[in-house]
C-alpha cells in the first residue's frame, strides 16, 4: 500500500487546485446542511406534537383538521366507548376541538399574518399532557379569552397577555400563554369551544376529537368504530397524524435535494478534472512507484484515496461554513415560519454525519476514472517519456 | 478569423474537460434560471392582476371563510360595478385520493367577470345550456387526460360537502393565466349540496366584482366594506393584485432564500470552471512564452485564451439557459399555494439573465490564471515544466 503521505504531499504542491476543488465540495456540503437543519427543525416540531401517545378521530378521509366534521351524536357515541381512559370521577379523556385560521388584523385594519386558532372545552388540559400554563391563566369559560402558543408568544409580541386583537366581530383579550413541549400545537392560539362557534358559523358539531386509549385497547377501538353504522370516521395516532401532515416538509426537501444534487453533479466533474491533471502530471511517478513493486491495485488506491482526501477536506470545510453562516445570520435558534408552522433551525449528528458521507462520495466517484487511467500506466512507457 | 480557428482547436486539446465543464456550467445555469424565475413570476402574477379591473371581496375575519352569495344582488346596484361573480372552492379527487382537483363552482357572471379566461361566446352559451358544463384549462387537461365532450365523475373531499358530481367537459380555456382552472355551474353545485342533505345556504368563498374604470376601483372596494359592516358577515375588499400580493408574502421569505441559492451555485460553478481553466492555461505555460517569443502581443494571447472562457460560457450557458426554457415556458404549478394557477414561468429575461450570468462566470473564471500566465517572463515560461 502507498503511504497516504504521498498524497498529501502532492495535494499540498498544488495547494490552490486543491483547495478550489475542495471548496466545490465544501460549497455542496454546506447546502446540504442547511436545509438539513431546516427540515429536522420542521419535523421535530410535528413529532413532538403527536409524542403524547394520543389519538385523533377525524372524519372518514379526511387528512387535515380543518377539512373534518364529526357531529355532536357522533361525539357522544365515541365519549362512551370502554377503550378510551376516564378519571376516577369516570370523565372520559376525549376532547372535542375545532381548528380554524384567522387573519390578525394590525393597528391600521392592515392583515397582520396567519394564526391557528383551536376551541378547546377545559378537557383539552388533561387529555394534551405535556400542555402548561406558563404565564396568566387560561381562558373562562363563555369570556371572550385567548391564551397564545409559546412559540407564536415568542414571534409576534402583539400576541401576548395583556393585548386585545380582534378576531370575527368582537374584540378578544389574551389572558395567558401556554407551552406544549415545543410542538406545533405552541403556533396556535387557543380559546373557549362554544364562543368560539358563535363566531365561525359552526355549529353543532366539531373538527376532531382527541383522546387517550387504555394501553392495548387501539384494535378495539378501530374496529368498534369501523362497525358502528352511525360513524363514519377514523382513528389514528396523533403521531401518524402529524407525519402525515410533515408532507410540506418533504417537499421542501425534495426541492432543496434536486439543487444540491445537480450542485454535487458540478462539484464531482470538478473533481474528476482534477484528477486526471493530477494523474497526467505525475505519468513518471506512478511509473516509478510501480517500478519499486507497487501494483496496479495500490496505485488504483491511491488515486482515489487522494480524491477522497480532498473531497473529505472539502467537507469538513462545508460544515464549518454551514454553521458558520447558520452563526453569523442568526439562524441558529432563531424562530422561523413557513406558512402557519413556527419552529427553529436545528443542525443535528446526522446532518454533519451525512455531509460528511456525501463529500466522501463525491470524492470517491470523481477520482475513480482517473484513478483507474493511472493503474494502466505502463511501467517502461511512462519511464521512457520526456 | 484564424483566431476563432485557433481558439477551436484548443477546445480539443483536452476535450473531456472542455466537455465536463461546459456541462457544469451549462447544470449551473439551468438552476440558476429557474431560481431566478421564482421572484419574477410572482411579480408577474402580480402584475397581471393589476390590469384586470377586479376586486377581491372576502369575509373580515379570513379569505377562507364564507360570505352569503346573496351579497352580489346589492354589490351589482352599486355605481361602477359592471359585474359580480360568486365563487365557491369544492376539492374534490378524480382517480385516486391524491389526484386533487379544485374545481371552481360560479355564477353566471363569469364571462362578465373574467374576460381574461378567453371563454368564447359559444363557450359561454354552452355553459347555459348544459347544467353539468365543466370548463378546463388546458395543463388540468392535459394531465387528465380529458376530451371535449368527456363525462367525467369527481368526488368530494370535504367531510361535509362528500358527494360525486357528474361533469360534462364543454370547453378548454385558452387563458395561459388558468392552466389548472377547473370551473363548473354554481346553480347545479347548490342543487346538488341540497339533494345530498349538505344544507341549502347559498354560500361562497368570496365574490369576484369587476369595476367599469381604474379609477372607481378604490370607491367601490369601500362602499361594499361600508354596506356590509355590522351585519352578520363582514366584508373585506380588495383589489386583485393586493389579494395576491398579500397571499404571496405569506410563504416567507422566499426572495431572500432564492437569491442566497443563487450565489452559492455561481460560487460552485465558478471554483470548478476557474480550477480547470487554471489547469488549461498552466499546462500551456511554456507555449504561450513561445508564442510570445515569435512576436505575439499580450492582447491576442489573452484574447485567445479569454475567447476559450467565452466559447465554454457560451456553449453551457445556451445549453442550460435553453433547456430551463423549454421545460418551464408553459409555467409549472406549484399546487395549493396559488389555487392551482401557474406560479413559475421560464421567461426569456430570466433565461438571458441566465446565459448573461454563464459569460460573467466562464469569463471570470479565466482572469486571475490568465493574467497570471502572461506575467511569466517568456524566457523563463519556456523553461517550465507543467
Amino acid at each position: 500500500m502507498i503511504p497516504l503521505r504521498y498524497n498529501i504531499r502532492s495535494l499540498l504542491v498544488r495547494r490552490t487546485t486543491s483547495l478550489m476543488t475542495a471548496m466545490g465540495v465544501a460549497l455542496v456540503v454546506m447546502i446540504l446542511l442547511m436545509l438539513s437543519g431546516f427540515i429536522a427543525g420542521l419535523r421535530q416540531t410535528f413529532a413532538s406534537a403527536g409524542a403524547g401517545g394520543n389519538f385523533i378521530v377525524l372524519a372518514r378521509g379526511v387528512t387535515s383538521e380543518s377539512g373534518s366534521y364529526i357531529s355532536r351524536e357522533q361525539f357522544e357515541v365515541i365519549r362512551s366507548r370502554p377503550e378510551i381512559v376516564t378519571d376516577p370521577k369516570g370523565e372520559a379523556m376525549l376532547s372535542p376541538e375545532f381548528l380554524t385560521g384567522f387573519m390578525i388584523e394590525g393597528p391600521s385594519g392592515t392583515m397582520n399574518g396567519f394564526t391557528m386558532l383551536r376551541g378547546v372545552y377545559p378537557i383539552a388540559q388533561r387529555v394534551h399532557q405535556a400542555i402548561r400554563i406558563e404565564s396568566g391563566r387560561w381562558p373562562t369559560r363563555g369570556a371572550s379569552e385567548m391564551v397564545v402558543g409559546k412559540k407564536l408568544a415568542m414571534r409576534a409580541p402583539n400576541l401576548t397577555p395583556p393585548h386585545q386583537i380582534r378576531f370575527g366581530r368582537r374584540m378578544w383579550t389574551i389572558v395567558g400563554v401556554f407551552s406544549d413541549g415545543g410542538s406545533a400545537r405552541e403556533s396556535e392560539m387557543w380559546t373557549d369551544l362554544d364562543v368560539l362557534e358563535q363566531d365561525t358559523h359552526y355549529a353543532n358539531g366539531f373538527a376532531a376529537l382527541h383522546l387517550r386509549l387504555r394501553p392495548g385497547m387501539e384494535d378495539s377501538f378501530k374496529r368498534a368504530l369501523d362497525n358502528d353504522q352511525r360513524l363514519r370516521v377514523d382513528a389514528e395516532t396523533e403521531a401518524e397524524f402529524y407525519a402525515n401532515a410533515s408532507d410540506f416538509a418533504d417537499q421542501l426537501r425534495g426541492l432543496g435535494l434536486i439543487v444540491a444534487i445537480i450542485l454535487g453533479v458540478g462539484a464531482t466533474f470538478g473533481g474528476i478534472n482534477t484528477m486526471y491533471a493530477a494523474v497526467a502530471r505525475r505519468g513518471k511517478e506512478v511509473g516509478v512507484l510501480r517500478a519499486l513493486g507497487f501494483s496496479r491495485r495500490n496505485v488504483l488506491f491511491s488515486f482515489i484515496a487522494e480524491s477522497i482526501l480532498i473531497g473529505l477536506a472539502g467537507g469538513v470545510i462545508g460544515l464549518g461554513l454551514g454553521v458558520l453562516v447558520a452563526t453569523a445570520t442568526g439562524l441558529n435558534g432563531r424562530l422561523m415560519s413557513v406558512g402557519m408552522f413556527i419552529f427553529s433551525f436545528k443542525l443535528t449528528a446526522g446532518a454533519f454525519i451525512s455531509g460528511l458521507i456525501v463529500a466522501i462520495l463525491i470524492g470517491a466517484i470523481g477520482g475513480f476514472l482517473p484513478a483507474l487511467r493511472a493503474a494502466r500506466i505502463g511501467v517502461v512507457d511512462s519511464l521512457r517519456a520526456a | 478569423m484564424n483566431l476563432l480557428k485557433l481558439i477551436e482547436r484548443n477546445m480539443r486539446r483536452n476535450l473531456r474537460r472542455t466537455i465536463l465543464t461546459t456541462i457544469t456550467i451549462a447544470l449551473a445555469t439551468f438552476i440558476f434560471t429557474i431560481l431566478i424565475s421564482v421572484p419574477a413570476s410572482m411579480d408577474r402574477i402580480i402584475r397581471d392582476a393589476s390590469g384586470t379591473l377586479r376586486l377581491v371581496v372576502n369575509n373580515r375575519t379570513a379569505p377562507w371563510y364564507d360570505l352569503p352569495a346573496r351579497y352580489c344582488n346589492e354589490i351589482r346596484e352599486m355605481p361602477g360595478c359592471v359585474a359580480c361573480a360568486s365563487i365557491t372552492g369544492w376539492p374534490a379527487t378524480y382517480r385516486s385520493p391524491r389526484d386533487v382537483v379544485m374545481a371552481f363552482a360560479v355564477s353566471p357572471e363569469l364571462g362578465q367577470v373574467f374576460p381574461d379566461y378567453g371563454l368564447s361566446r359559444s363557450d359561454l352559451l354552452a355553459m347555459a345550456k348544459e347544467r353539468r358544463t365543466a370548463q378546463v384549462g388546458t395543463v388540468l387537461m392535459k394531465k387528465e387526460g380529458w376530451k371535449i365532450g368527456d363525462q367525467i365523475t369527481l368526488h368530494g373531499a370535504d367531510a361535509y360537502r362528500k358527494m360525486d358530481l357528474q361533469f360534462v367537459i364543454m370547453g378548454t380555456i385558452p387563458s395561459k393565466r388558468y392552466p389548472n382552472a377547473f370551473v363548473f355551474r354554481r346553480d347545479y353545485f347548490n342543487e346538488s349540496l341540497k339533494a345530498h342533505g349538505y344544507g341549502e345556504a347559498d354560500i361562497a368563498w368570496n365574490l369576484f366584482v369587476r369595476a367599469d374604470s381604474a379609477e372607481h376601483l378604490a370607491a367601490l372596494s369601500k362602499e361594499i366594506d361600508d354596506n356590509f359592516k355590522n351585519s352578520d358577515y363582514e366584508t373585506r375588499t380588495m383589489t386583485e393584485s393586493d389579494a395576491l400580493a398579500g397571499g404571496l408574502s405569506e410563504i416567507g421569505n422566499l426572495r431572500a432564500i432564492v437569491y442566497s441559492l443563487c450565489a452559492v451555485v455561481i460560487l460552485t460553478v465558478m471554483l470548478v470552471a476557474a480550477n480547470s481553466m487554471a489547469m488549461t492555461v498552466r499546462e500551456r505555460t511554456s507555449e504561450v512564452s513561445v508564442m510570445r517569443a515569435i512576436g505575439f502581443g499580450p492582447g491576442q494571447i489573452a484574447n485567445l485564451l479569454f475567447g476559450e472562457c467565452v466559447l465554454i460560457g457560451l456553449i453551457g450557458g445556451a445549453l442550460g439557459a435553453g433547456f430551463a426554457w423549454w421545460m418551464f415556458s408553459d409555467g409549472l404549478t406549484l399546487g395549493a399555494v396559488l389555487g392551482g394557477n401557474a406560479a413559475l414561468w421560464v421567461m426569456p429575461p430570466a433565461a438571458t439573465a441566465g446565459l448573461i450570468a454563464a459569460l460573467i462566470v466562464s469569463l471570470a473564471s479565466g482572469v486571475i490564471p490568465i493574467v497570471g500566465t502572461l506575467q511569466i517572463p517568456p524566457a523563463l515560461g519556456v523553461r517550465f515544466v507543467a
